[in-house]
Parts: C-alpha cells; structure tokens; sequence
C-alpha cells in the first residue's frame, strides 16, 4: 500500500494500470511522443538574503576552502588531459555478439568495489534485443572473469578504464579510443548503470523516440539550471544528430568535478545540439510532469511531505490550491527523476528508478524507502534482481544497522548493544540487565580464514606506500562517526596514491581479545574485503613489507576486539615505530569505550580500584585492560590524535600513557555561510528533533519522555531524523530516515535544513569526544538544546555558534525550559544560518600537512 | 595468630557459601591485609571439598572446632538460622582467646565498598562498636511501623557488625555474649528475644565502653535506605547520605529483601546497580556441588528434614536431651521416631 497524507492514497494495484492507460493516452497517432525542452530557464533557485552580522574573516575562510578545491580539482583535470583517454583505458576485449545494424549504445558501467549485477546483465541483453550494438565500458575496479564473460556474449566490444569524468568520461574516452566513432551511425544510445530497472516495457519509450524523427531524446527534463536532458538515457537519432553528439562527445572538458560536467556535458550537449539546430526533446518535459502535479490533490499531497517548506504560505484548499501550488513550484527547480519518481512511475511508465534516490535518498523522498512498493506487478527487472543489485553497490560498503555494533559510545561510535525499552527507568532497567545478562551471552565462533595475504599483492597495491590501520570492526561494514572518518582517511590517502591496508577483528568484541587466542582479522585493501586472515600469515607478509620499506605509517583507530600485543607486533614486523593513535572515544580507559558504567551512566573513568568498577559489569576486567593498554603504549609511543581538547584533556587526565606527541584533528568542522534560512512562520509548529539512532545513551529516552510530556502543547512537534531502527517509535514522533555515508556525510545537516527543524535537543549520557549530531544540527541551522556535561558537546557550540544553543543541566530543567516561553526568545534573538560542515581526511590530512610543513614525518621515523 | 592484624570473621552454612564468597572477595578488595575466617556451620555433603586455595578466606573453621559443650543436642536445638548466629560468640572469644587484638564479625550476606579504617580507629578508643538499624526518626507512619516497631522487636542495633577490641571489657562482653548465645539464641520475638541481636540493648549500658557507629556508610540496608539515598560519583566512590559506603547489608536478597530494596529503589539507579551487581556475583560464586536446600544439620540420619517443632521440643524438655543424646539419629529408638516422624 502507498499512501500519501490526507489527501489522497494511491494503491500498488493502480499503478500499473494508471501508467499504463497515461503512457498510450500520451501516444496517439499524429502526437510527436516528445516535448522539446523549452527556450529560457524559468526557474531560479530560492536564494536567502545575504546574512548582514556575516563576518568577514569566516566569509574569507569559506571562500579561501571552496578556491583551495577548486584548484585541487583544477590540478586534477591538467593531469587528467595532459594524459589523455588513452592512459585511462586499460583492458580492451572484444565481444561476442555480432557487429549487425547502424545503433550504436554506450554503456557506461560502475560499481564501487567490482562486479557486474544480474540486472546490468538484464539491461544489458534488453538494449541488444532493441536492436543496439553495445560497447560496454566499465569503471569498476575488477570485474570478475566469469561476470566479464557474461558481457562479452552481449556485447561488441568491453573497455575496462579508470574512472574520470563519470559517464560523460566512459563514453568520451570511448569514443576517442576505439574506431567506432569513425562509423556513420543512425543511432546511438548513451546509457548507464545509474538507473534501477526497466521496470516498465522499454519498448515504447524507444519506439516513441523513434517515431519523433531526428535529433537528441531523452526521457526527462531537467530545468535545473538551464533546460536539459538528463543523461542517464539519451538517445540520438539521424546521421548527422548522432555525428554532432560522437563530436561534442570527443572534444568535451571532462573534469573531476561532478557539478562542472553537469554544466559542461549535461547541460553542454544539449545546448550544443539545439545550437545546431537539431531537435531536443525528452519523453516526459518538467511542465508536464509540474502539470501532474498540480492536476493531482494525492500528488500535491506526497510532493509537500517530501519538501515540508514547499510554499511560502500552507496552500490554501479547493480551486486556489492548484494555483498556488504552480506558484509555489516556481522557486523549485526540482530533480525529475527524484522530487517526481512516484509520479513518473505511477502515471507516466516510466520504466526506470533512480539508484542514487534508493540509496542515498537525497530528496528524502518518503516514497524511497520503500522502493518495493514502487516497483509494478510484472516488472521486467524483478525487485529481487533490483536488491541483488543494491546490495553490489553497497558492497563492501553495505551498512549494517547500529544495533549489531558493538561498541557503545558518543557519536564517534555506533550504538551499544541492548535494545531501548520505551521512555522512563524501563529503559535503563532493561539496559542494565542487557549488560550483566551479556557477560554469559556465547560467544560467536570467529570467522573462518579465507585468505593468506602475500606480501607480494599488497605491494603491488601499495602504489605510493602503505599504510596499515586497525579498528575495531569493519569500517565499511558498519555505521557510525568511526567508520566515516576510517572511510575519508581511506579515500583521502587513495588520492594521494598510497593503499590503505584495514585490519578490524574478525569477531568484533567489547573489549581486549586474550593475547593466547588464535586471532582472524578481516582484512581489507583500499576498501575492497580481502577476507579473514591469521596473525601468522599477516605476520609474514607485513615482515617482508617492513623489510623492503613499503608500509609507511601505521594507524590504530581502536583496539576493542584486538589484543594489543598483536597488534604491536604487527606494526613492529611492518617497521612502523611511532605509529598514530586515535582518541575516538576512551576505550584504552576501559572496555566501556563510552565509560558507560553498567552501560548506564557516565562514570568518569575512576580509579580501577574504586568501588564504582567494582559494581560495574566493565569493572572486572578494568584493572587488566589498563594494564595492557600502559604496555601498548609504553612499547609503541604513538603519536595520539584526538578528535577534540576535551577528548586529550580528559584522556591526559585519567590515561597517565607514554606518548611520543599529541595533536588535536577535529575530524570536521563547521564554516559559516551567507545563506541565512527562513524564519518560521508565526502558524508553524516547532519542529524538535532528536538526531541520529534511537539509543538510549545518545538521550533517545529522554528525548521520547520530552515528547511524550508535550505531546498536547500546540508549539511543538517532535521528529526524529536518522536510522528508523533501534526503540519502538512513539505516536507523538515522526521519523524522517537520514543515513550518513562517506560520500554522503553531510546528510544530516541538510536534513535539517530540509526538515525545517528548528531545535535540536542533544542529551548524550556520555562525554562526546567530538559529537557530529552537534556540528550537524549546527550545520543545518537549528539551535540546540544539550545537556551541559557531554564532553565536547558544549565546547563545540559555544566555539561555532554561541548563540545558537543553550545547556541545561538536568531534566527537570529541559522539561522547563520547554514549558516556559524562553525557548522561543532565544530562537527569534538569533537568526537561523547554515553552516558548511566540512569533513576533513583524517590521518591522512594530518600526516600530509605534517609533510608540507617540513617537520620529519612520522610516518616512517625510527626511534 | 598475628595479633597486630584485624581478624575478621563471618559463620555461614554452605547453602551460603556464595554469600559468604562475594563478602570474603569485597573484603579482601578493601582490606587485604586482614585475617578473613569463616566459620563453618555444616558440613560438606560426599564429593564435594571446599578448597582453602580458591576460596578468599585465610581460615575455615568448623563449628566441632570451637570450644561448644554438648555440641550435637546443642545445634539440634537451633534452625539454621540460630545456629550460624549463635556461633558468634564463641567464635569471637575463641580469636581473642587466640591472641587477635581486634575482632570484626560481618555477615555472611554484607559486601564492602570502601575501606573500614575507622573501626580499626576507633577499637583503640572503644572496646566494642556496634551499628544501629537507624540513626534518625522515622516520620511516615509506614516508616515508623516498619522501622521503628521493628527495631524494636528485633533490637536496636544491627548485629550483621560488632567490632570488638582484645581490651579486659572487650573480652567481658565477648564472654557475658557467648554465654547468652549458647543458651538463648532463638528466634522468639514474644518472648523479647530475636536469636543476638535483642542482647546487644543491653550493652550501652552493661558495657560503658560500648560505642555506637554513626557514619550512615556502615550498614546501610533496606531498614534505612528511606535515610541514606546512594550514589555514585566520578571518583568511583559510592556514597550513602553523602558520605562513602563502607558496607551495604543484602538482607534476605532472594527473597522479601530484595522485594523490600525494590520498593525503596524506585528510580534510584544506583541502588539497581549494586543490586544487579551482588546478583551476578552471588550467581558467579555459587558453590557446585551443592544440593538444593543443603544443611548437614537440618536432617535426620534417614535425611527426613527436621521440623522446627521438634527443636523445639527437644530445647524445652530437659528429659528428652538426656534420653536422645544424639538426636539426629533415625530408627526405631529415635528422637525422630519418638516424635512421630517414623
């Protein structure tokens, strides 16, 4: 069932048929089937006045970091060009499938980490069966022999190239490399994997194409800004159409920059052709679809709870609604295939879903999460096909849900392992006994080894070194503050061509494994899951790196699940000997890395001997874990790196290590913008958010009791913006699912403007190291309310935004403060303004710079 | 004996011995330089062996060890309750006796949370300490009825602790005590006396040199928790009423007394986590080995249990102690049989 607020309701059964009956009404005899795109733009972004108080040193901050990645991407692209496509196409190999007919399709194929899904296979035989000959051209990193096989039986010719310039790249590079660009060709196609489907008959959206003649086609229109074509699908038709395309095609500017290829290839093709004089048009126009729109109360209805600020002013009801739906649409320039991916489907058959909006959801598209109930009852592509090819995507970096991680703390970490009860005692009741019940849980049998690494293969991945690191779980595996900054250290290393070599624990545990044990380690290389090695085997690859000078820096994000005596002499065979050591949270002072005592309050980290440990389900092991923490330390002298001052200062208080230096790397931080965000309007409710997972040492409970207690004040709505996993939703909360990603960490933060959330109410129970939610809810311009003993929580507003926030010391005083009228003085004495949330590289930003500034690098210093 | 040290001693039968394990372990914590005893009331059923290596206590001594008249028709007149309480006495006199300066009795179901200095303090200044079930006056009427009533029934003071010093008063108490513990340590409140504790009124005034501790850290237990709220801060102490607890008394903790910390604990989490921890730890220390409902003297030779009624009888009637001088036996000529239980 689909079902779209109060207004209307759309059944999965309707779809089919709906679209259906639209899709041949829409193509009648004497209809061109096409719309060409229109003459001028007629959309302007909504832009926000420029905030006047804006400071000039932070205005000259954010323009010096966007001018500093502009040249970063600029020095790219010189290197790129002075290479050429030929140095980016490696592997050539001819197909199987016959060179018959005059079409021509550019396939342009990605994958993160490898692979070719069943449903680009599908795809793949569909455009064969259309009567294209395909050059398939594949940006993945490896693609298995067998899958490669499989395309080839479909295809003339399979390109393996290095990735630049998305499909633009793929199909530039192409046709720059092999002959076929020579060919005169009736048509050609240029497609992608960006796309879920068909899920709808291809057939007549070709055959619609076919039948307006010649020229570029495309499905949709895109009005952001200028009038285009989207390129996940293009068609050209006619020898001289599809001459003009091969050449705009052949001389275009690629970039690295994905916002410059949408201005100069996108956006550029289809202002080239019509500059020739040539028909552009696309199946579908925005005018039709904003038509549909605003034709339809139920798609009214789903539009404004994806985009909550739609109109200026609520839309008025009966014949003036559809009007001043059309007005409010005007300052949207909306994406087609994500902001209207329920109505194309539902009316227009469109036979495809957009990947990015299943995965990353960017328009928080409410329809989105459940994909499924999107997809038509005998769809070409089964959703089953459509999963397996998710899950390739996310593979390896597939998110498992917080509540199988197994460390508890602050935002640097995922959550802890009970599940919340409902709001009240219940909930640390519950918790409490989860711990103690946990110490007789069984354990899970280690994972089998599946690899010997070889000291030969990670050489030849080295590149430019290596670096070795080791965490507590898998970073690409898992969700959560740990796993993105492991994520953008790996990714910020890769762009300097250095691998990157992960060791987490083969069964992630709470605390330090027993040095006896026979230890497996998941192993992955540049983010690609080698498999489950043993200490012996690593032992001995990493012995002959050391010894040829390959490893160059070595880096411990977390020793949870490890034995730390392993992973000195890991380090040690690899010759790193002041390797970096991060403070994500304070796990070399107790198992409890949140020092969670009895997983439910704050303790302090007292002395191991205190009467506190002694009660505490952590306690036992305590005296024991700091004692091998203090060798570690005392053999291995790290360089630590902590996330915040309140994290080293704190940790310099209780730790008492040997260290060889310290140095504090906010894994992100926040800039001011000029763009200054709408003041709400006098009728609206104040949306009040928890963010992130709903677990109880992140405030969840108290936030719920919060809820629950102003259920019935008219001032107040509740959301919760994050993963809809962990406890039970109450009635009185909305969820809106976010999830942050590497590539999509600033996904919070523009929920949060998107939402419109007004309050941000932080109660984290432990101390924050560095706590993201803050930076995030800052970022989107929402003012918060946090509890005033959280660690870095506090510091973190008064140093960004001190008038956005306020602490409040307990909760008989949060349950004040929003029964009183304070809270609403404070939001109108302090304009709301967005902030850049800027994510930094972690180790690797922080070795680097240690680099330029001359010092000797640690990286490879021997003491 | 090392006189110099503080002996300190608790009296429990195996069913137990994990209670008696978690005292021993969170004592030691504390204070390891003190000589722990336990004082055996039982004895240990076929293959099981209480192994002195393993267990936290310096010495185990049997009840047939200390110097008891009788012994048998003596501890058949007791339930087992009775019995590990009426061993105090002469198990105190029998450590001064062996040399030890200062005595401190702990019952079996207490745990420590911080060291106990002061009572070692304050036995150079006073010959005996003893701990008051409450330091202030109730005012909810519940209250009173449930904790000033009950006191009074029960005694003023707690007799889970006595501290007591080698001094010349320090052993005329410990000798007045075992005497009074060998012949009435019974549970009979109409009677005005419940097993030790209802003597021990006496002893402000039969023994000036009595002292009363009034740090509300020792003894806290569900009779005066509506007094002593706990916590617990960031240096790792537990405080009870603001000041550090010493020691915490589980009363009856797998029954009504937990029930009763329950009530008092609401939402009070630290109270929940000192009990979630003395749970695990009873859980953790349980002896193996050990039947169900095990007592070495709460059965007879044919291993029918002992109803209280026959100790009853058997401690009021004279003639019936000389005619059954072994009443555990079982058969024809029987205590057992004559009372009806063949």
């Amino acid at each position: 069932m689909i079902q779209f607020g109060p207004t209307g309701a759309f059944r999965k059964a309707d779809v089919t048929s709906r679209a259906t009956d639209h899709a041949e009404r829409a193509f009648l005899p004497g209809d061109p089937g096409v719309t060409r795109i229109s003459d001028q733009p007629f959309r302007r972004q909504r832009i926000r006045p420029l905030e006047p108080a804006w400071a000039a040193a932070e205005k000259a901050r954010a323009t010096a970091i966007l001018a500093l990645r502009a040249c970063h991407t600029l020095l790219l692209d010189a290197r790129e060009r002075r290479s050429g496509p030929q140095a980016r196409v490696g592997q050539i190999t001819q197909g199987e499938a016959p060179p018959a007919g005059r079409s021509l399709a550019l396939y342009a194929h990605f994958t993160p980490h490898g692979g070719v899904s069943e449903m680009v296979l599908w795809q793949l035989r569909e455009y064969a069966r259309l009567g294209f000959r395909i050059i398939f051209i594949s940006a993945a990193p490896s693609i298995d022999r067998s899958a490669w096989e499989e395309v080839r039986r479909v295809t003339e010719l399979v390109l393996h190239r290095r990735n630049y310039g998305l499909d633009f790249g793929a199909w530039s590079d192409t046709l720059n490399t092999v002959g076929h660009s020579a060919e005169p060709w009736d048509e050609l196609l240029l497609v992608n994997d960006s796309v879920l489907g068909p899920i709808h008959p291809l057939d007549m959206t070709i055959e619609r194409m076919r039948a307006a003649g010649e020229g570029l086609f495309g499905m949709t229109e895109s009005v952001q800004h200028a009038p285009h074509l989207q390129s996940y699908f293009l068609l050209a038709r006619g020898v001289a159409a599809t001459a003009d395309t091969i050449s705009f095609l052949r001389t275009v500017r690629l970039s690295a920059s994905k916002h410059r290829l949408i201005q100069s290839c996108e956006i550029g093709l289809s202002r080239h052709m019509r500059a020739l004089g040539h028909q552009v048009a696309a199946l579908w126009s925005y005018a039709e679809m904003e038509r549909a729109i605003v034709a339809s109360e139920a798609e009214t209805a789903a539009l404004e709870a994806m985009l909550p600020g739609l109109a200026k002013q609520p839309l008025p009801a009966g014949p003036a609604r559809p009007l001043a739906m059309r007005r409010a649409l005007l300052d949207f320039p909306l994406n087609p295939v994500h902001h209207f991916a329920g109505l194309l489907l539902r009316q227009f058959a469109f036979p495809f879903l957009k990947t990015e909006l299943v995965l990353r959801n960017p328009a928080r598209s409410p329809e989105a999460v459940d994909w499924r109930e999107l997809i038509p009852s005998g769809s070409p592509v089964p959703p089953r096909l459509i999963a397996d090819h998710l899950l390739l995507q996310q593979q390896p970096l597939r998110r498992r849900e917080p509540s199988l991680v197994l460390l508890g703390n602050g935002d640097m970490a995922g959550s802890s392992s009970a599940p919340d009860a409902p709001a009240g005692s219940a909930a640390w009741r519950r918790r409490l006994e989860a711990a103690w019940a946990r110490r007789h849980a069984p354990e899970a049998d280690p994972a089998p080894v599946t690899m010997a690494p070889s000291a030969t293969l990670l050489k030849r991945a080295a590149r430019g070194g290596l670096v070795l690191a080791f965490s507590h779980d898998d970073y690409a595996d898992n969700c959560g503050g740990v796993q993105n900054v492991i994520g953008a250290e790996q990714r910020s290393f890769a762009a300097e061509g250095m691998g990157y070599l992960h060791l987490a624990p083969a069964r992630p545990r709470e605390g330090l494994v027993d040095p006896a044990d026979d230890a497996h380690f998941l192993v992955r290389l540049d983010g690609v899951a080698l498999g489950v090695a043993r200490l012996p085997d690593l032992l001995a690859a990493l012995g002959q790196l050391g010894q040829q000078g390959v490893v160059t820096a070595g880096i411990v994000h977390h020793l949870a699940g490890h034995a730390p005596e392993h992973v000195l002499a890991l380090l040690q065979a690899a010759d790193i000997r002041q390797p970096l050591f991060w403070l994500h949270d304070f796990g070399t002072l107790c198992q409890s890395s949140a020092l969670l005592r009895n997983d439910i309050a704050f303790c302090g980290a007292p002395p191991a001997s205190s009467a506190a440990c002694m009660v505490c389900v952590h306690g036992a092991a305590r005296a024991q874990h700091l004692a091998r923490m203090r060798d570690f330390f005392s053999a291995a002298r790290p360089t630590v790196l902590a996330p915040s001052h309140f994290a080293l200062d704190f940790w310099k208080r209780h730790g008492d290590y040997a260290h060889a230096e310290v140095a504090v790397v906010p894994p992100a931080r926040l800039v001011a913008t000029p763009i200054r965000l709408g003041m709400r309007k006098p009728d609206r409710r104040l949306r009040v958010a928890h963010l992130g997972t709903r677990d109880f040492h992140k405030g969840w409970q108290v936030f719920m009791a919060l809820a629950q207690r102003f259920a019935d004040d008219p001032r107040y709505e509740f959301l919760q913006l994050g993963l809809p996993n962990g406890a039970p939703l109450p009635q009185q909360l909305r969820s809106i699912p976010v999830r942050v990603q590497p590539d999509r960490r600033e996904a919070m933060a523009d929920a949060v403007a998107d939402q419109q959330i007004d309050i941000v109410v932080n109660w984290s129970l432990c101390q924050e190291t560095f706590s993201f939610t803050v930076h995030e809810a800052l970022a989107g311009g929402a003012f918060v309310v946090a509890r005033a003993e959280a660690g870095n929580v506090w510091p973190a507003i008064t140093a960004n935004a001190p008038d956005r926030g306020i602490a409040v010391e307990d909760e008989t005083q949060l349950e004040t403060l929003f029964a009183g009228d304070r809270l609403q003085e404070l939001l109108g004495a302090s304009p709301p303004i967005r902030r850049l949330l800027l994510t930094s590289g972690a180790s690797a930003e922080w070795l680097l710079a240690r680099r330029s500034e001359g010092l000797p690098s640690r990286m490879k210093q021997h003491v | 004996m090392s006189e110099a040290r503080i002996h300190c001693f608790t009296s429990a039968s195996l069913a137990y011995l994990d209670r008696a394990r978690v005292l021993g372990e969170s004592l030691r914590r504390h204070h390891p330089d003190w000589v722990l005893w336990l004082c055996l009331v039982d004895q240990a059923p076929s293959g099981f062996r209480l192994d002195l290596t393993k267990e936290p206590f310096d010495h185990v001594l049997p009840i047939d060890a200390l110097d008891i008249p009788d012994l048998r028709r003596w501890m058949f007149g007791h339930d087992v309750v009775e019995l590990c309480t009426a061993v105090k006495g002469p198990m105190l006199l029998h450590l001064l006796s062996a040399g030890a300066r200062k005595v401190v009795y702990l019952d079996p179901d207490i745990a420590v949370f911080g060291r106990l200095d002061e009572i070692e303090a304050r036995l150079d200044e006073s010959d005996l300490l003893l701990t008051p079930h409450l330091l202030a006056p109730e005012t909810a009427r519940d209250a009173i009825l449930d904790n000033e009533v009950g006191a009074m029934k029960h005694g003023i003071f707690n007799l889970g602790f006595i501290a007591v010093a080698a001094s010349a008063e320090g052993r005329r108490f410990a000798h007045w005590w075992r005497d009074r513990l060998l012949e009435f340590c019974i549970d009979d409140v109409p009677s005005g006396i419940f097993t030790d504790q209802r003597w021990c009124d006496h002893v402000p005034v039969f023994f000036p040199g009595a002292d009363v501790l009034r740090d509300p850290g020792y003894n806290v237990a569900s009779w005066n928790l509506t007094h002593r709220p706990l916590s617990i801060g960031p240096d790792g102490v537990i405080r009870a009423a603001g000041q550090p607890l010493r020691f915490f008394h589980f009363t009856k903790f797998n029954g009504v007394g937990r029930r009763m910390l329950e009530r008092h604990a609401g939402t009070d989490t630290a109270l929940h986590e000192l009990m979630a921890w003395y749970a695990n730890s009873l859980a953790a220390q349980a002896p193996v080995g050990i039947p169900p409902d095990w007592w070495a003297f709460g059965r007879y030779a044919d291993d029918q249990s002992i109803p209280r009624a026959h100790r009853r009888q058997y401690r009021a009637d004279p003639q019936l102690r000389e005619r059954f001088p072994n009443p555990f036996e079982a058969g024809g000529r029987s205590l057992a049989a004559h009372l009806g239980q063949d």
